[in-house]
């Protein structure tokens, strides 16, 4: 569905994506992680056809992003971080915008937005930033466009909404669809990520499944320092040592994304190593 | 998919376009209005004891600013560009590049101007009505069957829209102050013509001047008399339909090209 191959992307004289490679398949949630000018944000508007790559190409779903092409927007929708939503009533911005994306669900779209706790009549322009939000992601996923890009989408929200995002978001995948979550808050995205691909410096530094990732490490606390100092990785909490370790049990455990992000970081090769086995 | 340009996608974009615009048009012909019935009672108070009025030097307040408002107007039509979040669901919006520019032009072509010209005639026929019920003001009206009215208006509509053009692809180039910056950039430009004219055409050529076209130069030779130097008429045709015709055409291709390239 989507292929990108040697991707380079530069602002000016800053490099950003440095020979990215990378292949992403529908039916699947895609978490993308990484420090803050990683390049997850430039990323993902590559895919949306609003920045043009400097070398290498994108092939999404048969389509050149940077053409811009109808066919091509009107099955992808992208979430941004700053969003601008005009000052209209839900209904009316609807009654614009709906349209241009054949396959909008509008039953889909209340839905969304009953899970949410915004009525329907209620005007954009008296909305706080967190509720245009959840407009935004309950749209973009109505849309029901092959290719969803969302950028810090639970940035802005309160607790109860990034719960109420979670059931959301897990109602809106089907095999057809590719959501892309570029986030610095793994823990609000855990349950719903199924692949992980870590982007440092403009590359691909980890790019596994969770499946795959629960089958071969292990997420535990540990209280035996041995264990622990041959570990992967390791922190210290209230309960104990939180540790990251091969799964020789084959027991899978749910894994931890922000600690498994963070020995990512750490001991790179260790992990890399895991998944070359 | 038609993916060079579709009705159906262009009418959506105009809905669009008016549905989340409304109120600022709306505001935006309110203030035209305002500012006509204003120049309209300042120029009634300005005539003091004079009871003469000549409809056609409203008529030129009208125009001029007709020409400002449409080119503030056309100038921030891709204003959003300027602004990362605006800029991005404008890009992202399922329409052709050419739908997007069509739409533009289509606001800033047909739906101002037919504002504009409603809020005139509104207050050019009010005004004058006004006028007239006091019998001691003379009034006097255009000769629209006049030869030179019409060509007048051929020329001034013709440039109108070259103006809006220019103004319309300045909005893209410049991402603020648009209207100053695409001012400032023509005037430099007119100016520059204006200088390689007479410091590098004419004293390039011998002595001598235009004779009625651009394609006929006259020069004087003390020994031989006037000489007339012409080229062929189709040039002239040619040329005369470029200075008509092709402004418009040329700003919007050039503005077509500049949002394919537009990155956010």
């Amino acid at each position: 569905m989507i292929r990108i191959q040697n991707l380079h992307f530069s602002y000016r004289s800053k490099k950003v994506l440095d020979g990215l490679n990378l292949q992403l398949s529908p039916g699947h949630i895609y978490g993308l992680l990484g420090k803050n000018g990683a390049g997850k944000s430039t990323l993902l508007r590559n895919l949306a056809g609003l920045l043009f790559p400097v070398e290498g190409s994108i092939d999404v779903m048969g389509h050149d992003p940077g053409q811009r092409r109808p066919a091509f927007l009107q099955d992808v929708f992208i979430v941004p971080e700053e969003f601008y939503l005009p000052n209209l009533p839900v209904k009316k911005f609807v009654r614009y915008n709906a349209p241009f994306y054949p396959k909008f669900n509008h039953a889909g779209f209340e839905q969304y937005l009953k899970e949410f706790e915004i009525p329907v009549s209620d005007s954009l322009q008296h909305m706080s930033y967190g509720q245009k939000k959840k407009v935004l992601i309950s749209f973009g996923l109505a849309c029901n466009t092959a290719l969803l890009l969302m950028d810090e989408p639970t940035n802005g929200l309160d607790i109860t909404s990034k719960s109420q995002f979670r059931k959301v978001m897990a109602a809106g995948i089907d095999d057809n669809k590719c959501i892309i979550v570029s986030t610095h808050q793994v823990k609000d995205l855990e349950s719903l990520i199924d692949r992980i691909t870590v982007i440092e410096e403009g590359k691909i530094l980890f790019d596994q499944d969770v499946d795959n990732i629960s089958r071969r490490l292990s997420f535990k606390v540990s209280y035996d320092h041995t264990e622990t100092a041959a570990a992967l990785y390791s922190e210290s909490s209230l309960k104990g040592n939180s540790i990251i370790t091969y799964n020789t049990d084959e027991e899978e455990s749910r894994p931890d994304l922000e600690m498994l992000y963070k020995a990512i970081l750490n001991n790179q090769a260790a992990i890399q190593n895991v998944f070359n086995q | 998919m038609n993916n060079h340009f579709s009705f159906n996608r262009f009418g959506l974009l105009v809905r669009k376009q008016w549905g989340e615009h409304a109120r600022l048009y709306g505001l935006g012909m309110i203030a035209i209005t305002g500012l006509l019935s204003l120049t309209f009672f300042l120029w009634v108070i300005a005539h003091g004891s004079d009871n003469h009025f000549e409809q056609g030097t409203f008529y030129l307040f009208g125009v001029i600013g007709f020409f400002i408002s449409g080119s503030i107007f056309a100038s921030i039509q891709f204003s959003n560009l300027a602004q990362k979040d605006k800029a991005l669901q404008w890009l992202s919006t399922p329409a052709t590049h050419f739908e997007k520019l069509a739409c533009s032009i289509f606001f800033s072509l047909i739906v101002f101007n037919l504002f504009y010209l409603t809020c005139f005639l509104l207050i050019k026929t009010a005004g004058f009505y006004i006028l007239e019920m006091n019998t001691s003001k003379e009034i006097t009206g255009i000769d629209w069957n006049r030869e030179n009215t019409m060509i007048v208006i051929r020329y001034l509509v013709l440039g109108y829209i070259a103006i809006q053009s220019v103004y319309l692809m300045g909005s893209v180039y410049f991402n603020r102050y648009s209207f100053i910056k695409t001012t400032i950039a023509g005037l430099i430009i007119f100016v520059a013509f204006l200088l390689f004219i007479n410091n590098v055409l004419r004293p390039a050529f011998l002595h001598g001047g235009n004779l009625w076209s651009f394609t006929s130069f006259r020069i004087w030779h003390e020994s031989e008399g006037e000489k007339l130097y012409s080229l062929p008429g189709w040039i002239e045709h040619t040329m005369q339909f470029i200075a008509y015709y092709a402004w418009a055409p040329v700003c919007w291709t050039v503005t077509l090209f500049r949002l394919k390239e537009k990155e956010v």
